[in-house]
């Protein structure tokens, strides 16, 4: 059928005498191409894929010989059941666009799907299991990625993207750290073999402290050499520590088992490698004030001990020991006085009852109450009984003071109480 | 940097050694005194570095052959 209308315009345009304008001619192919070309199914490898900020996704199609432009727009993208990327091997289905404004055509797709691919993962997971059979992935075979590695080795092409981000990365994080660039080609038939040497070269003279080997994101065949048994190999071989890093995050290689420590990307790998100088530094300064406090703590737990033994502290010690001592002397002599004044208190009582009796009983006081005493003149006898008492006797009367004499001129008998 | 790694391992036993209650006072100034010493020592090392980024330029090469050094920068690519 489309040789049927193509040489109906070609027929059409031969007879038209006038010269065609652009537009008219560009209006021909495109409704030649596209009717020619309505939902074709083409196979090819994917190159330079790019989406775009609107969704829709613009790559070129490509084999040995010829380029054709393809777009995925927006919408189509959930009818593709994986990732595109470049050099992905496709079958897709489509029609081919004139684009009449730039007068250049290329394939709307609608669908597509990955090819051969199958063939590599199986032939990857085969050879996964025959060297993991071996051993080489063994979890007791990874060294320990060093802390703070002098010389970072990197095995990768000179020119790609990978390095110039490790090596930013390594520059941020800590400038401290130097670096050896092991170049080398990273896809193609001969990388493999180079990668390998790299590999061993930095061994045999032990070029760096850790290994990083690796590359940027690419297709599935574009990663291969790092899934080569020779790159496996000298991995596992290596003395020095190696972090695998190839691709993005969801790619990967069969030198990821092998590595001690593989890393999601190139980036990431440098930073696995390199302690930021600002945290070592940190630390530093945490240790020494560490040990100050521990000291200081020490030292001032030894001078408190101490205290108790300076003259201060040893007279304070003895002022415990004699102060409750000095306390019962104390209550014992206060004790003793309190007693004998309570004695000598006791006694002066007695003392001055003894004397007020006394006082009663002297003569003397009576007489100053008044009362006299009368005797006789002759023999100084008191006179007690009037009775014995003739008239006309001389007595002596003695009041408290003074003497008087006289003559009895009567008496009396008197009855006493 | 196998070396440093250990003298911060060293670090760290210092750290809990002086930290126990149970030694003598010689013995924890003879810490304190290494280790203040020690992290010192680490940090004016670290100073010290001289960093260089180097390629190797042998080419075609050997395994055997004396690896050739030189200094890499990016802007020469």
């Amino acid at each position: 059928m489309n040789q049927e209308s193509l040489s109906m315009n070609a027929v059409s345009l031969n007879q038209k005498e006038n010269a065609y304008t652009v537009s008219e001619l560009t209006s021909y192919i495109k409704e030649l191409l596209e009717a020619s070309f309505f939902q074709i199914v083409v196979e090819g490898e994917i190159s330079n894929y790019k989406p775009s900020s609107t969704g829709h996704v613009y790559f070129t199609l490509k084999d040995e010989k010829a380029a054709i432009s393809a777009v995925i727009f927006k919408g189509k993208m959930r009818n593709i059941a994986f990732s595109p990327k470049d050099g992905n091997k496709v079958r897709l289905k489509g029609s081919l666009s004139v684009y009449a404004l730039r007068g250049n055509y290329q394939i709307i797709v609608d669908s597509m799907e990955e090819i051969g691919s199958g063939n590599i993962l199986e032939m990857l997971e085969m050879r996964k299991q025959k060297l993991a059979k071996e051993g080489l992935f063994d979890e007791d075979r990874k060294k320990t990625i060093p802390f703070f590695p002098k010389r970072i080795g990197i095995v990768t092409s000179p020119t790609g993207a990978a390095l110039q981000d490790i090596l930013q990365i390594l520059q941020r994080r800590n400038p401290k750290i130097s670096v050896v660039i092991l170049p080398c080609p990273v896809q193609g038939s001969e990388a493999a073999a180079e990668i390998a040497k790299k590999i061993t070269i930095a061994n045999t003279h032990a070029l760096c402290d850790v290994l990083i080997v690796g590359r940027g994101g690419g297709s599935l065949e574009d990663l291969l050499p790092f899934s080569e048994e020779i790159v496996v190999r000298a991995i596992a071989a290596s003395e020095i520590p190696v972090i695998s890093a190839v691709g993005h995050e969801i790619d990967w290689a069969l030198s990821d088992f092998a590595a001690d420590k593989r890393a999601p990307t190139p980036s990431a790998a440098a930073e696995l490698a390199s302690p930021p100088l600002e945290d070592i530094l940190e630390l530093l300064e945490q240790f020494k004030e560490n040990f100050e406090r521990s000291m200081s703590y020490k030292l001032d737990y030894a001078k408190a001990l101490m205290r108790s033994f300076t003259a201060e502290g040893l007279e304070m010690q003895f002022r415990t020991i004699e102060q409750p001592l000095l306390q019962r002397f104390d209550d014992a002599k206060e004790d003793l006085l309190l007693a004998m004044q309570y004695h000598v208190q006791e006694k002066k009582q007695a003392l001055n009852m003894i004397q007020t009796q006394l006082q009663a009983l002297n003569p003397l006081s009576v007489l100053e109450r008044g009362f006299a005493i009368v005797r006789f003149k002759e023999n100084k006898k008191t006179i007690l009984n009037a009775q014995d008492l003739k008239l006309g006797d001389e007595v002596e009367i003695l009041p408290f003071k003074g003497l008087a004499e006289a003559k009895i001129s009567q008496i009396q008998k008197r009855e006493v109480r | 940097m196998a070396q440093f790694e250990k003298q911060l391992e060293r670090l760290e036993e210092i750290s809990a050694s002086i930290k126990k209650s149970d030694i003598s006072m010689e013995e924890a100034l003879g810490f304190f005194e290494e280790g203040i010493q020690l992290a010192k020592k680490m940090e004016k090392d670290l100073e010290k570095i001289e960093t260089k980024i180097q390629v190797l330029m042998n080419a075609p090469v050997r395994v055997e052959d004396k690896p050739e050094l030189d200094l890499f920068s990016l802007s020469a690519n």
